[in-house]
Order: C-alpha cells, then structure tokens, then sequence
C-alpha cells in the first residue's frame, strides 16, 4: 500500500508571540487511481496572513491535481501538470489579498508539492524545506534545492513567480520520501554536512522513511506513527528546532529499501566537522583552497535580516524579511567533492577505529 | 527510547550509550545527551559585528577614551557571562574591532566574542570616518565570503560606530558605499554619538533611525546592550518578523534630526 502521515505544528518561537500562529500548512490526498498527491507551504514570517497564504496555496494545488490528473504516468505531463497548479495558487493567492483588500506580500508562502505513484515522484517547489527520497536500493537523495534568500532565514515566495519556481522528477525508483518545512529540512539537510558526498543527516531522517526502521504496513500503523512522530517534534528532543514544523512522510509498504553498509547510517562526527568549520572560519593563514573537508561549491547566502533600534528608547528588533527575494548565487568551486568525500571517510574511520578500540577494552 | 530519538543517544560511530531496553536511568541519560547530538551544532547561526571607534584626540575629553575602553571589556564579560545564552551563542558572535584617529587601524580581525582581547586605546589625532567604514565594509565582505565559502548560517553584519565628532576626512564615496549595501540589505549600520556630536553629518551616512545619541559616556551600559542584541538576535525567530524586546539603557536615546 502506499501510506501517509502529516503532521503541522506551531513552532515555540511562534508560541511565544502574542497571538501566534502556526504558519505551516500540509495536506495529502489519495488520487482515485491510487497516486498521492502532497503539498506542504511555509507562510512568511513577515507576512500578516501567510497562514493563510500558506493554507490557501496547498488547497489550490492539490485541488487542481485531484481534478486533472491523467491516466498514465507520464512525467513530463505531470510536471506540466504541477506547473499549472502552482499557477493556480499563486492567483489564489493574489484573489484572496484582493478580497480582503490586503498586499499580496501579505499571504507569501513557500510551497513544495509532490505526485508519487509508489516507483516515481514528480514535485515542484519554491522556497526553503524540501524533499528527500529513499530510492528502493537504500540510498537517501534530495530531490529539490532549497532556495535561501538574502537572509539565511529569507527565502524566495510562490509570489516570485515562475522563474523560481523548479519541477522535476525523481531518477530512482522510490520507495519512500519526506518533505519538510525548513525547520525540519535543515536538520535533515543541515549545513555542515552540505559540502560532504551526503549532505542528508542520514541517521536523523532514517526512522521517518525506512520501513526496516519504521515498521507500517497499515493505515493504523501510520496514525500511530503520526501520533508519535507528533509527539517527537513537541518533545524536548526537538527544542532546537523552534521554527514551525511541517514533515509529510508517503511510504510504499510493498517496497523494503536495501541496508547500505553500517558506515552508510554512521552519526557523522560533529564536534570534529564543527572543529574544522571554526578553524577554517578564523584561521587567516592558509587560503580556503588550501583546507580540507568543508568545501566546495555551495549555493551563496546573502545577509540575513537583524535589525536593531527604533525611533524611542525602545528594544532593539530584529525584522523580518524583505519581500524581494533574489536567488541565491553559486559561488565558483574550490575544492573538488573529492575532499568532503576523504573528511567524512576520515571521520568515520576514526570513529569505528575508537568503537573497535572500546569493545577491545 | 523512541526510535526518532536513536541519533541522540549515539556518539560517533554509532556507539550507543543507552541500550533501548534500558531501564528509567537510561531516559536520563537520553536527555541530558539531548542538544549535544548532531541538532545542536546544525542550528548554529553566526552574527558579525564590526566596531567602528572613534580614538581620535577629542576622545580624551573628559576620559571618554577610558570609558570606551571599559566598555569593551563590558562587552565581553557581559556576553560570555551572559546565562542566558548557551555556549554556542556566544560561539557564533563574531567581533572585530576597527580604531580610527588618527589614523585607520584594524585591532582585531572577526574574532568569536569569547575568544576576544579588548585591546587598551588611546585617543591621538584627527578623525578619519570615511577611511573606516571602508575598511569596515571590506572586513565584512571578506567575513560574508568566509561564511558563505563554509556553507555557514548567518545573518546580516552590524557595523557599529562609536563617535563623538565629526569626521575629518573625504567620507562621501564611504557613505554612498555603506548606503548601497544596506539598500541591497548586505550590511546594518548605525551610529552611537557621544553628546555634542555632529548630528547633521552622522544623518548623512548613517540611517536616522539608526543614529543614537548616548548620554554621561555610559559606554558600559551601550555595550551590555549592544550585547545582548547580538545574542538575541542570533536566538531571535527564524521565519523572521518576530520583535525582540529589550530594554534600552536609559543613557542611550534616538535624537530628533529635523533641521
């Protein structure tokens, strides 16, 4: 069977704002011929009603799949498809700041949406967040690029329109995939493994995916797995994360992905990736070239929004985020993947090395 | 123990410190590993803040020199001190230092705010402002290729100036160039003017809402405050939009710049 769970939840960063909103929207739908049909959105923080943007532009699209989705699975059709879908929430969007005599930079939203038929997935995004895919041979990939703006935590709205708007498909066969909200996402995917030869947090995403971990293979085993997974993120174990969180996990319970190698699901090193991180930051008397391990190309940030001071002796502020948004810019390559790749054998070498050592001891 | 919570409780190299069939101490253990796995080190995000300071001659007016002085070492003690900000916040606090009179010099290059020397000023010449925002602008083009070379999280650089005067160079160029960035949102600049400041030309380089004036020198106090801004926003909401509210020292007002 192909299988589901969602799950929206107030970030407690949000909580904490007088009147705060989760702005997270998610939702699934099963297509009559068996296909699921998912879409998450992230509202803008800035944004007044990007709860409801966020709301309206997952309605709107899965709406349009549901009413005019072909036949045959036909990727390129069905990119079409989801093209014209996220046209539609976007007007829906700019037709609700009409009626409501609003901006329309009020309602901006993220919006990722995915057409899986149990093998293939087509998606469509803009924004950050994002999808991973665990193909049926057990190796994790992700599927769209997160598009960070001038601010690590800005990024690029439905509202920008097609230009930023990316579609594509899967090249494995799938077995399983997430998509996530950036709160989420940038565990999964988190920056200090993005320069490595996997940039997903393998051990973290793994329970939420691999049905050798997972164990569902009914519709009661995946309320189940929503409740607890619902329970995760509200616990302590996820208070790092204080942003809204939106992860929608679509399993196909025919399918059991292969077991890579132990090395392959190892909890990467961080106190040595972060201690190599801060030496290259402050570290001014070798060039970039010449370091190993984090490097590479990477998609360019651009500033982040802290702003401080008013008008009065009042607080200093941090706003928001701009509403233009620009794509970021690739920087130019410096060190081959080559180099992430030896870093993360390197440290994993040491690692098994140390765990073989202990069980000597 | 769950089965989301697995990466909590491993070490690298998978070695697991609570079996999942471990008893209730094993819970404890789950959760005082809990922000020390993997999620802890991913949420850093780094803020850069370049000092501009005014060492020129007129600083040695009523000591202002030694309080500035003070105030820097406020700093630090203040945000390495500071309970509520966990030790990566204030690892993520990136500070450098830029003197000016008389003439420019870099004091300190972008240095974590813990691992910071505050260097001892003295005050001699004139006042070369233009000559520093430039520099300063080029310290934080330098720090953004860094970040963005590494991949690193941050957020927009301050630069923070610290004067008492006017500037006595040609600062026009330093001006259009500071003004630029922060249109193309690169850079937040702003101005804390000891009293009797030249106002009217710090409105010319600086936005006005980000022109403050400080009053009986209280540079201890502008600090401790300048500190936990930085701290806050680096823990401020990550959609963005999210007011912080903190409380202004009473010394350091905004000033009315209708001419």
């Amino acid at each position: 069977m192909l299988g589901y769970y969602k799950m929206s939840m107030i970030g407690t960063a949000h909580q904490a704002k007088e009147g705060g909103v989760c702005q997270d929207a998610s939702d699934v739908i099963v297509l009559k011929n068996g296909w699921i049909a998912a879409a998450i959105a992230d509202g803008l923080g800035s944004a007044k009603q990007s709860e409801n943007g966020a709301a309206a532009a997952v309605k709107a699209v899965l709406s349009f799949v549901d009413g005019n989705y072909p036949k045959l699975w036909h990727e390129e059709s069905l990119i079409s498809l989801l093209r014209v879908a996220f046209h539609k929430a976007w007007n829906t969007t700019a037709a609700l700041s009409e009626e409501n005599g609003d901006e329309i930079c009020d309602y901006d939203t993220t919006l990722t949406a995915v057409l899986y038929n149990g093998t293939n997935a087509v998606y469509g995004h803009v924004g950050d967040g994002g999808i991973i895919a665990l193909s049926s041979y057990g190796e994790y990939s992700v599927l769209t690029k997160a598009q960070k703006g001038e601010a690590f935590n800005e990024t690029s709205p439905l509202r920008a329109g097609p230009d930023s708007w990316t579609f594509g498909a899967a090249n494995e066969d799938v077995c399983a995939l997430v998509m996530m909200t950036d709160g989420i996402f940038d565990i999964a995917c988190p920056w200090l493994l993005a320069k490595s030869a996997q940039p997903v947090y393998v051990n973290y995403i793994r329970p939420f995916m691999d049905i050798n971990i997972l164990k569902v293979s009914s519709p009661e085993d995946f309320e189940h797995a929503q409740a607890e997974i619902m329970e995760f993120f509200g616990s302590p174990d996820s208070r790092q994360i204080t942003d809204d969180k939106t992860i929608v996990g679509i399993i196909n319970t025919e399918v059991t992905p292969e077991v890579r190698p132990e090395s392959y699901y190892e909890e990467p090193d961080w106190e040595a990736l972060a201690r190599e991180h801060r030496e290259r930051l402050y570290d001014r008397g070798e060039t970039m070239q010449e370091s190993s391990g984090l490097s590479g190309s990477s998609p360019q940030q651009t500033d982040a929004v802290a702003e401080c001071g008013k008008k009065d002796p009042e607080p200093l502020n941090d706003s928001g985020q701009s509403n233009e948004s620009e794509k970021p810019k690739t920087s130019g390559a410096r060190e081959p993947l080559e180099t992430g790749k030896k870093l993360l054998k390197k440290l994993f070498h040491k690692s098994r090395k140390e765990a073989e050592e202990s069980d000597r001891m | 123990m769950g089965i989301f919570q697995r990466p909590f409780s491993q070490k690298k190299g998978n070695q697991s410190q609570a079996s999942a069939d471990d008893a209730a101490g094993s819970d404890a253990q789950v959760l005082d590993d809990i922000g020390t796995g993997g999620i802890q080190w991913v949420t850093e995000r780094h803020v850069a803040c370049v000092f501009l300071l005014d060492t020129s001659d007129s600083m040695n007016i009523n000591d202002a020199i030694g309080k500035l002085n003070a105030g820097l070492r406020t700093f630090k003690e203040q945000t390495i001190h500071d309970m509520r900000f966990d030790e990566h916040t204030k690892a993520c606090i990136d500070v450098a230092l830029i003197t000016f009179g008389p003439d420019v010099k870099v004091r300190m290059e972008f240095t974590p705010v813990s691992e910071m020397v505050p260097p001892v000023l003295t005050a001699s010449g004139k006042t070369p402002l233009g000559a520093a925002i430039e520099k300063a602008l080029d310290l934080i083009a330098d720090q953004k290729e860094r970040y963005n070379e590494l991949g690193t999280p941050y957020y927009r650089p301050w630069v923070f100036c610290i004067t008492d005067g006017a500037p006595t160079d040609d600062y026009g160029a330093a001006a259009a160039r500071l003004k630029r960035m922060e249109n193309e949102t690169k850079v937040l600049g702003y101005c804390v003017g000891v009293e009797n400041f030249d106002r009217r030309t710090m409105a010319g380089i600086f936005q006005q809402e980000r022109i403050f004036e400080l009053a009986n020198l209280n540079f201890p106090a502008l600090f401790e405050f300048v500190s936990s801004s930085l701290a806050t926003v680096r823990n401020s909401d990550p959609s963005g939009g999210r007011t912080v509210a903190l409380d202004a020292p009473k010394d350091l007002h905004t000033i009315n710049m209708s001419f």
